[in-house]
């Protein structure tokens, strides 16, 4: 079973193939695509979405 | 004739009768925010949990009382013989001490005061069944209160004892009653006056607004934003089937939250509620609340300091108001507390409450009017706010202070958790709605005509069927290299020597790549002694083995560092990583190719995971063989492009 666990950024349980998707589109490996409505839905920065996800538990990925 | 009520119960309605003869004056309160944002710390199961086996335990405790009772209400009390103090107190409240033999059957007429609250349900059913309209006080313009058996209320029963067949006498009796479908206590052959259904009932203040509010609510909310809520609240709580069958899936979710347990859906749409699409939302909600709270620990620990404090506050107010030596005068409500209190604490860690949710329940717990355990589950199904219901009741008692503190600090609990839950939930549900729709525009691009989506849906049928032939194959493969390594220990041999030398060399190459990568992870430098032995058999050669790639031992960050190929065989995709294979477009077979024939493989978390990259995908996977997230050529971005540039250098 993947690992779900709960996402400060995002305040709710997710799967950790999203903590992936997030982190992979912040540090450009992947084309930003969950991270633009991400974005625009918490009216974050990718600069202040990176501190949240380096400050959370599960990360490094 | 009446043959005994339980302890509980009884002291519940010495509560309930004061309580709900103030609330029914009270026609347009407002209760319910708070206690839905109570409802969603702690889920349905849990409280159910803790009310059934408390309740079997009580059951258990009883002993011989006092018997006291308030006529005007019919509220009942059973005190200890002992404790002249509380029967005196109740005594100056209007209690008379009474026997059970004394008490009359059970029926509501004309002039008969028996328990007030009976009347007003029967009334509140009379009005919504059409045969009662209450009338309007000429002054005032305002209709009359429920509560008193008149003319008119028996010229109602009449007409509908009349339509029912039954005796037409006016007399509201147990048969008019269960006629009317309104809950009946067998055992203490009177009405089920802790019935949820009898309590909804009782609560309902909107009898005559109910039409009114219905056609404001269709006018005044946009029924598609609501119903589009209720679809990605659903997908989210894991129906997936949400945007195929609304009906069927909505079904499913009030059948499992609802239904199991205590059947609050199907008294809610006996009620004949007319907002029905708003309820359901409502509930969603709660559950998507419920949802996070099961995971509370985390929440609370990761950065919700400031709620885990208003928690503490709260649990000292209760403590401050329970311990209050004034309030002992209710001895009952003092061993009620207690005994939930100890059931909660001996059942917490079964019940996987964590520390605050703990203290939130057991404040909660003596903060709440009827405090019994059967009506704990009340106060968290029924949207009344328990604070409004208690206010005029407490406020009277010693510990007022400490309970007009706990108001205030269980407000900002409220409101910490919807803005930890629900506003979030609500928010992230704009991602579902988005990743469904933008599921679907690619669907509807891809498919340019009917003929090619029927072909893709065959092909992607014969996939499917492929993946799980295959898996049944890797299965069997696993088992031969299994054999073989048991028979052949020479090769088994040459197979650690072989797993040895390659970790030494991945060791040098990750040891270089520190040296020259300056973001190389710490955890990537545990490499070599978590990435799993590269199996090398005769099968495994043909496919899926490593091949040599320029940039082994080279670290991209976050990517990963550059492994040869662990060989790590798909044993199942997350539901995540489905749903993204769709949204972006790759097929099983471009993941099962990216797999067996990778162009690079980086090892990501000291080698619990590993990005396969192919020029068509990146398939991540963990070391376990589940696939966590799949990403199309058309995602690749600099550092993947960078990685497949360098490996064929």
């Amino acid at each position: 079973m993947s690992e779900r666990y709960y996402c400060p950024l995002l305040k709710k349980i997710i799967e950790e193939g999203l903590c992936v998707d997030i982190n992979y589109e912040n540090e450009k490996i992947m084309k930003e695509d969950e991270l633009k409505a991400i974005k625009k839905m918490l009216k974050k920065t990718n600069a202040e979405i990176k501190e949240t996800c380096q400050n959370c538990k599960h990360y490094p990925l | 004739m009446k043959s005994g009520i339980a302890i509980n119960q009884d002291q519940k309605l010495e509560e309930e009768a004061d309580i709900m003869g103030s609330k029914a004056e009270k026609e347009s309160r407002n209760g319910e925010t708070q206690m839905e944002e109570k409802s969603k710390v702690l889920s349905n199961s849990a409280i159910n949990n803790i009310i059934q086996m408390a309740a079997a335990d009580k059951k258990v405790q009883g002993k011989r009382k006092i018997r006291l009772w308030e006529p005007n209400s019919g509220a009942v009390a059973e005190v200890d013989p002992d404790n002249t103090q509380t029967i005196e107190e109740l005594k100056r409240n209007g209690y008379e001490e009474t026997t059970k033999s004394e008490k009359k059957d059970w029926v509501l007429k004309v002039g008969n005061s028996y328990i007030k609250n009976d009347v007003i349900v029967l009334q509140k059913v009379l009005v919504k069944s059409g045969y009662l309209d209450m009338p309007k006080d000429p002054a005032t313009q305002k209709r009359v209160p429920f509560g008193t058996f008149g003319e008119l209320t028996k010229q109602a029963v009449m007409k509908f004892q009349r339509k029912k067949g039954l005796k037409v006498d006016g007399i509201v009796g147990p048969g008019t009653w269960k006629a009317l479908e309104l809950p009946w206590n067998n055992e203490t052959n009177e009405p089920y006056r802790t019935h949820h259904q009898y309590k909804l009932i009782l609560n309902n203040n909107n009898i005559y607004n109910d039409e009114n509010k219905a056609a404001a609510d269709k006018t005044s909310l946009d029924e598609k934003t609501v119903i589009a809520n209720i679809k990605s609240n659903l997908y989210i709580l894991g129906y997936k089937n949400v945007y195929n069958d609304y009906k069927a899936a909505r079904d499913q979710f009030l059948k499992e939250h609802f239904d199991n347990g205590h059947s609050l859906h199907a008294d809610f749409i006996r009620m004949g509620n007319g907002d029905h699409y708003s309820t359901v939302l409502e509930w969603t909600n709660k559950a998507l609340a419920h949802q996070i709270s099961r995971h509370g620990k985390d929440a609370e620990g990761v950065e919700d300091k400031e709620l885990n404090n208003y928690i503490d506050q709260y649990y000292k107010f209760a403590l401050e108001y329970f311990n209050d030596s004034q309030v002992s005068w209710f001895t009952p409500y003092r061993s009620d507390v207690k005994y939930v209190w100890q059931f909660i604490d001996n059942n917490a860690k079964a019940l996987g409450l964590s520390e605050y949710q703990v203290k939130l329940l057991k404040a909660d717990y003596v903060f709440y009017s009827e405090c019994t355990v059967e009506n704990l589950s009340l106060m968290w199904n029924e949207m009344n706010n328990p604070f409004d219901a208690l206010m005029p009741v407490r406020a009277r008692r010693p510990g007022y202070k400490a309970l007009n503190n706990a108001k205030g600090i269980r407000s900002k609990i409220a409101g910490k958790i919807k803005n930890n839950s629900i506003v979030k939930s609500k928010d992230t549900t704009k991602i579902s709605v988005k990743d469904t729709a933008k599921a679907t525009a690619n669907l509807a691009a891809n498919a340019k005509n009917v003929a090619k989506d029927v072909s893709k849906i065959t092909s992607s049928a014969m996939n499917m069927a492929k993946s799980v032939s295959n898996v049944v194959l890797i299965e069997k493969d696993a088992s031969k290299v299994a054999v073989k390594e048991a028979i052949n220990t020479k090769t088994a041999s040459k197979e650690m020597s072989k797993a040895e030398v390659n970790e030494k060399g991945r060791s040098k190459n990750v040891l270089k790549a520190a040296v020259n990568a300056e973001d190389a992870e710490v955890n990537e430098k545990n490499t070599p002694k978590n990435v799993p032995k590269v199996k090398v058999n005769a099968e495994d050669e043909t496919e899926g083995t490593s091949k040599t790639v320029a940039n082994l031992g080279k670290s991209y960050g976050k990517f990963g560092t550059v492994v040869e190929n662990p060989g790590v065989k798909i044993t199942g995709f997350s539901e995540h990583a489905v749903n993204q294979a769709i949204t972006r477009g790759v097929t099983t077979d471009v993941i099962q190719n990216t797999v067996k024939n990778p162009v690079v493989v980086l090892s990501q978390r000291g080698g619990n995971s590993f990005a396969y990259v192919s020029n068509e995908a990146v398939v991540v996977i963990k070391n376990t063989g589940e696939i966590i997230t799949t990403y199309g050529k058309s995602n690749f971005d600099a550092i993947v492009q960078q990685v497949l540039k360098e490996a064929i250098k």
